[in-house]
């Protein structure tokens, strides 16, 4: 089942998979060196390094010392991460086989294409949609939580489809949005509660109909991720001091306004956090678009074209060049969440 | 004294060491295979017990492995230079694109071709080989584009089973006459996860195929008819007699495109039947008597050929089938593929599956019923054969065809939208 799991990753990586390790050969002796080569290596790497350092001048050493313990970090961050961005960027400008240069068609493609630019809509409709409704309702459910006494339970059931994979959400998800027509049994419980609630109700083809089928994906999307962004606001929400509410209390504040002047302002922060990583998670959705509908009258995302050139149609420049896209459009949100989390960091 | 005693210890702890790594390097089993393949459920049982008959014949162990998304599996592990020895292919579009690229074992080194040539139809060594060079091996073949019925059902109501020989015509009088009783004729689903789509191609296939013959069939999947041709169109809109008519199709454009193609037989055995007629391949049959235990092959469901369109090509017939191909030429591998030939490894499928053999050699008798029995001496029988064009199509061509049969049952007055979209795809594809 590996491209259910498959992570979406850059183009270029596929030249850094391990040759060849086939795990029938002693899988536990392997497992072994793993466990105990690497940090044995790490040790001898570090009293190697300072036996060197010993011997030279004990001036110079600090500095030294430096680039020797961070070399290992560098090393590897450069294998794993900035090697393979290179790559991709390089074989995005390559031919479908990656022989030839193209220059700029791949990009040309994507921002010209019909079918691309539908793809790049329903990006900014998730965008917007599932970040605007899941943060909506991750603040809410944390601030309603907040004042009952049974908030324990609450939130755990709305955590409680965090812990499910997008691929089994996909899939229950299927069978919420089944269909039949009508006259006959409805299995899928929003036609069946609809039409049991509203007479004279005909049942929808909800992944199947092109007015409804981005918005249905796109609640599934919500339904699994309120509950993250309802934990981390319902701890910045609890990290108030309550001084500070009292005091507004006191000042004859009604709870709207103190919610508006005192929550708002002070869970600003947090709130930029949850923004910012459930955009770059919107930016990568794959897996529940691939389940659903395989991106059929038109739903298909970024990450879904990018795993269609890549894996079943084998343009390898084309879908590094999408990938690079999804690379550089990730990059400020990224910058604005490490910026926001020194902050934080620095407040605590 | 004491240190020389000291360090003869040390050497002998590290010969112990150094025989114990070597013995865990050398314990695994030498003789065995790995199989990549897509198979799963009923389907994975039979491939189970086909192989331990291998296994307890050469003592070679089989190491299967399944995905249902064999296409971007197989490209990652070749890629990575680490295929398996064998693979499960479902169609020969993925062997040409690895044979071309040098990836796949010739198999003409490997099998028997004497016995080969005289088991097996050259129709099914032409579909194996590329340039002449035989990559591939058939089995479990299935005949496409049957349309099914329920016997009882249309004795109930008064209708005339279909013959063999029927027309498009004489079927869309038998689909007036039910709709006439207030009924829809026609039980249509073509979801099907990632290849959503795939039951309509079969459905334009088989018209294509038997408005325009089996030249032009093959110049369509090899890229050189344009989809915006009126020959394809034709095609498209007979189609759409069936799919764009909700009084065709149980359920209309919804329905269709959100059932399961393995359910989709269903309103046909529904008490009342909501529908009468249903086209698939032969092996529908084992999902119509999983999901119908009771259903008995020939007297509760029965099938007739698709119906012709141009007598010149009424004798013409739309295959599919699995195939395997080895990425290697070991010995065991080698042992393996011969044994994917024989008769004897094909029987499995077809008792079990009721998949249809490619070797001539396996006998009828191991069809489980009268239905497969009938379906195996047709595919032995038919003078034009020809293989899914689909499947034969580029990887992108076909998953734009699939999709675009989703787009089409969805709103069919896109059409031309639609095909010229297919169009574009072609000559970026086929450039």
């Amino acid at each position: 089942m590996n491209a259910f799991s498959c992570e979406v990753m850059p183009a270029g990586e596929r030249f850094d998979i391990v040759q060849g390790g086939k795990m029938n050969s002693p899988t536990i002796l392997m497992l072994a060196v793993a466990i105990l080569g690497v940090p044995l290596l790490l040790i001898g790497y570090i009293t190697l390094s300072e036996r060197l350092l010993g011997k030279a001048a004990h001036k110079r050493s600090s500095s030294v010392r430096a680039i020797f313990w961070i070399a290992p970090a560098t090393i590897l961050l450069v294998v794993f991460l900035v090697y393979p961005i290179i790559t991709t960027i390089i074989l995005s400008m390559k031919d479908a086989a990656s022989k030839g240069y193209v220059g700029l068609a791949n990009y040309k493609y994507v921002f010209t294409d019909q079918n691309m630019l539908l793809v790049l809509r329903n990006n900014l409709l998730w965008l917007v949609l599932f970040t605007l409704a899941t943060l909506t309702f991750g603040l809410l459910i944390a601030l309603l939580a907040d004042r009952v006494k049974y908030e324990a339970v609450a939130k755990s059931i709305v955590f409680l489809p965090m812990a499910i994979s997008f691929v089994a959400a996909g899939i229950i998800w299927k069978f919420m949005y089944d269909f039949q027509p009508a006259g006959a049994p409805q299995i899928g419980t929003v036609n069946a509660v609809l039409s049991a609630v509203i007479p004279g109700y005909q049942p929808q083809a909800w992944l199947f109909n092109t007015a409804t089928n981005n918005i249905a994906l796109i609640v599934v999307g919500i339904w699994m991720w309120t509950g993250f962004a309802m934990v981390i606001l319902s701890a910045g929400i609890k990290g108030i001091p309550t001084d500070v509410l009292e005091a507004a209390r006191i000042d004859g504040a009604n709870e709207f306004q103190i919610f508006r002047f005192v929550t708002m302002p002070l869970l600003a922060p947090t709130i930029t956090v949850v923004a910012t990583t459930l955009i770059i998670d919107v930016l990568k959705i794959f897996d529940i678009v691939y389940v659903m509908t395989n991106g059929n009258l038109n739903t298909e995302v970024i990450a879904n074209r990018m795993y269609k050139e890549m894996f079943n149609y084998h343009n390898y420049g084309r879908a590094s060049a999408i990938a690079v896209i999804l690379l550089v459009a990730i990059i400020p949100v990224m910058i604005l969440n490490i910026k926001r989390f020194r902050q934080g960091g620095a407040n605590a | 004294m004491l240190e020389g005693g000291f360090s003869m210890k040390k050497n002998l702890a590290t010969v112990v060491l150094l025989i114990l790594c070597g013995a865990m390097l050398f314990a695994a089993p030498a003789k065995k295979i790995t199989v990549l393949g897509v198979w799963g459920g009923q389907e994975l049982d039979v491939f189970n017990a086909m192989c331990k008959a291998f296994t307890d014949k050469t003592g070679i162990q089989v190491d299967f492995e399944g995905t249902r998304d064999l296409d971007a599996v197989i490209t990652t592990r070749v890629e990575a230079g680490n295929p398996p020895d064998v693979a499960g292919l479902t169609g020969p579009g993925k062997m040409i694109e690895l044979a071309n690229k040098g990836k796949l074992a010739d198999l003409s080194n490997i099998l028997d071709m004497n016995a080969f040539a005289k088991n097996y139809a050259q129709g099914w060594k032409d579909l194996g080989s590329v340039n002449g060079k035989l990559y591939g091996i058939f089995m479990k073949a299935a005949v496409k584009g049957l349309v099914w019925y329920n016997p009882k059902a249309m004795k109930a109501a008064g209708l005339e089973e279909p013959k063999n020989g029927w027309t498009w015509d004489d079927m869309l009088a038998e689909s007036a006459k039910i709709q006439a009783m207030g009924k829809t004729p026609w039980a249509v689903g073509i979801e099907s996860g990632s290849a959503s789509g795939w039951v309509g191609t079969d459905w334009i296939e088989n018209i294509f195929l038997r408005q325009n013959g089996p030249q032009m069939y093959k110049d369509w999947y090899e890229g050189k008819v344009s989809w915006t041709s009126p020959e394809m169109k034709k095609a498209w809109q007979t189609f759409g007699q069936i799919v764009a008519d909700p009084k065709m199709a149980y359920g209309g454009a919804a329905y269709i495109n959100s059932t399961n193609f393995g359910n989709a037989a269903a309103p046909l055995f529904q008490e009342p039947p909501q529908a009468y007629f249903h086209m698939q391949a032969s092996f529908i049959q084992s999902f119509i008597m999983n999901q119908f235990p009771n259903a008995k092959p020939v007297t509760d469901f029965n099938f007739v050929g698709f119906p012709s369109i141009n007598p010149k090509y009424s004798k013409a017939m739309e295959v599919a089938a699995d195939l395997f191909v080895a990425f290697r030429s070991t010995p065991e591998v080698k042992e393996f593929m011969n044994y994917i030939a024989s008769a004897e490894a094909q029987a499995f499928w077809a008792a079990g599956t009721g998949g249809l053999g490619t070797n001539r050699n396996v006998a009828l008798t191991f069809y489980p019923d009268a239905l497969t029995k009938r379906a195996a001496s047709l595919l032995n029988d038919t003078e034009i054969v020809v293989f899914d064009a689909s499947d034969m199509m580029k990887p992108e061509m076909n998953n734009a065809f699939w999709s675009a049969v989703v787009s089409y049952v969805n709103k069919p007055s896109d059409l031309d939208s639609i095909l010229a979209n297919l169009e574009k795809v072609r000559k970026d594809a086929y450039k």
